[in-house]
């Protein structure tokens, strides 16, 4: 017969799991957040991504460094070759700003639009991601920020790859 | 040769261990690492991409659809009275399959002078569905273990029915890249059908019982950063054998990915009673080289 005990590092393990599905499902909407900044300690959680990522000229900046990552990399610069460049930085920052929280409203097509016919394959879409990744870290952006607008982005993946 | 087919294993590791190593670095340039940094995981003690003890759904190394990839490690596990080797190599084609060999050698010095267990794991892993980062289901897993015994004399004098056994698990990871605090975190839960005594090192099968069971495995963690993480594992055991009592095993680790060349986790583990011993308490410390 075995017998089945769960002592504490299971219970524990369980628990990250509870606080990680919480986690995902329990963060409150923009407006909601705008309108609670009540005091003065509590701003900094209350700034919106876009605020935490430097706003209009940290976009910019990232957008840029994103682009000379992209250029450097083997596996994606062939697919930007006959790309408009200064369109593309434009666009992807109104995308970037309207996905986090700014004031900016995109104009373009939809992710799944853009992509359609590109077969873009699951390697090309994680070298963008590192590349982004690259660029946040050559800001020097906290992890924590990073972490938010990677979770922003990555909701695209179904909508890119394969397409 | 076949005299020696312990010291042949060992040979071909180390001979897998420099190929690997040598196309890893001719190859940098090639699209064959595309997956991001810590995603394949370090290699467990049987030689399957994963945690020290529990092997996750991830595959080997950072191949994406359409690459070739894979790792090599070596662990050791240091407890009060015994300690374990392992050198293991793993295989990943296009992020589909995974194809690991892994030699253990387990010290029984303490109880029987000069002597140690050691056996071959031959593994096999398919991704099934899911993905781990991004918003579809999980990643899911099915793998397959066969192990066998080197010499079969101590597990049979112990009361093991077979020096060989098949496992087959099952196993779903997801990864949230903005968990708790911001910081990415992951959970990993895996289910596997079972006889093997010890991992497989006492044989498999016993007189209290001599079929497959289902076991459950967990692992959950935390990254600080892109390159560190600290996590957890718990891994229940069968319990075949009057002779000696089996019990389930728990980690904590640290697990440190300065790129995707490099993994190392360092454990602190609590194995429960070994042969009769008790407290079996100590750590693992793992170092992989990967592509």
């Amino acid at each position: 017969m075995n017998t089945v005990n769960y002592p504490m590092i299971f219970k524990l393990a369980v628990l990250c799991l509870v606080i990680s599905a919480c986690s995902t499902t329990s963060k409150p909407v923009p407006s909601e957040r705008t309108a609670s900044v009540a005091s003065h300690e509590n701003l900094d959680t209350a700034l919106t991504l876009y605020d935490q990522l430097g706003g209009k000229d940290g976009l910019s900046a990232l957008s840029e460094q994103f682009i000379k990552e992209i250029a450097s990399d083997d596996r994606i610069r062939p697919r930007f070759v006959k790309t408009d460049i200064s369109r593309f930085h434009r666009v992807m920052q109104e995308h970037m700003c309207e996905l986090t929280d700014g004031p900016c409203e995109y104009s373009g097509d939809s992710v799944k639009t853009i992509h359609g016919g590109m077969n873009i394959r699951s390697g090309e879409f994680n070298a963008m991601v590192q590349a982004l990744m690259r660029a946040m870290d050559s800001l020097v952006l906290p992890i924590t920020t990073q972490n938010q607008l990677l979770e922003r982005l990555a909701v695209f993946q179904p909508d890119v790859v394969g397409q | 040769m076949f005299r020696n087919l312990d010291a042949t294993a060992t040979r071909l590791t180390f001979i897998s261990w420099l190929v690997c190593s040598i196309l890893g670095i001719s190859d940098v340039h090639a699209n064959n690492n595309s997956r991001i940094v810590a995603t394949g995981g370090g290699t467990s003690i049987e030689g399957s991409a994963g945690s020290g003890i529990v092997p996750w759904a991830v595959l080997s190394g950072y191949a994406d659809e359409d690459e070739l990839g894979g790792a090599l490690g070596l662990s050791h596990t240091e407890s009060k009275d015994f300690s374990m080797d392992v050198a293991s190599v793993a295989v990943n084609w296009h992020n589909r399959v995974e194809l690991s060999f892994a030699r253990q050698r387990f010290d029984i010095n303490n109880v029987a002078a000069g002597e140690h267990l050691q056996q071959n794991i031959l593994g096999v892993k398919f991704r099934l569905t899911g993905d781990l980062i991004y918003p579809t289901l999980p990643q899911i897993a099915l793998g397959f273990q066969y192990k066998k015994n080197i010499s079969f004399s101590i597990p049979n004098a112990v009361g093991a029915n077979e020096d060989s056994g098949i496992d087959v698990y099952l196993a779903a990871t997801k990864l949230w890249l903005n968990g708790p605090f911001n910081r990415s975190a992951f959970v990993n839960g895996t289910v596997r059908a079972t006889r093997a005594n010890q991992l497989g090192l006492l044989g498999f099968g016993g007189d209290k019982n001599g079929d497959h069971e289902l076991v459950f495995e967990l692992s959950a963690g935390l990254f600080f950063n892109r390159h560190w993480v600290v996590g957890a594992d718990y891994r229940q055991k069968p319990d075949n054998l009057s002779a000696f009592e089996e019990d389930s095993w728990q980690d904590v680790f640290v697990g440190w990915f300065p790129n995707k060349r490099v993994n190392v986790m360092l454990a602190w583990v609590g194995l429960g009673s070994i042969s009769g011993i008790n407290n079996q308490n100590g750590y693992y410390l793992s170092v992989q080289i990967s592509q």
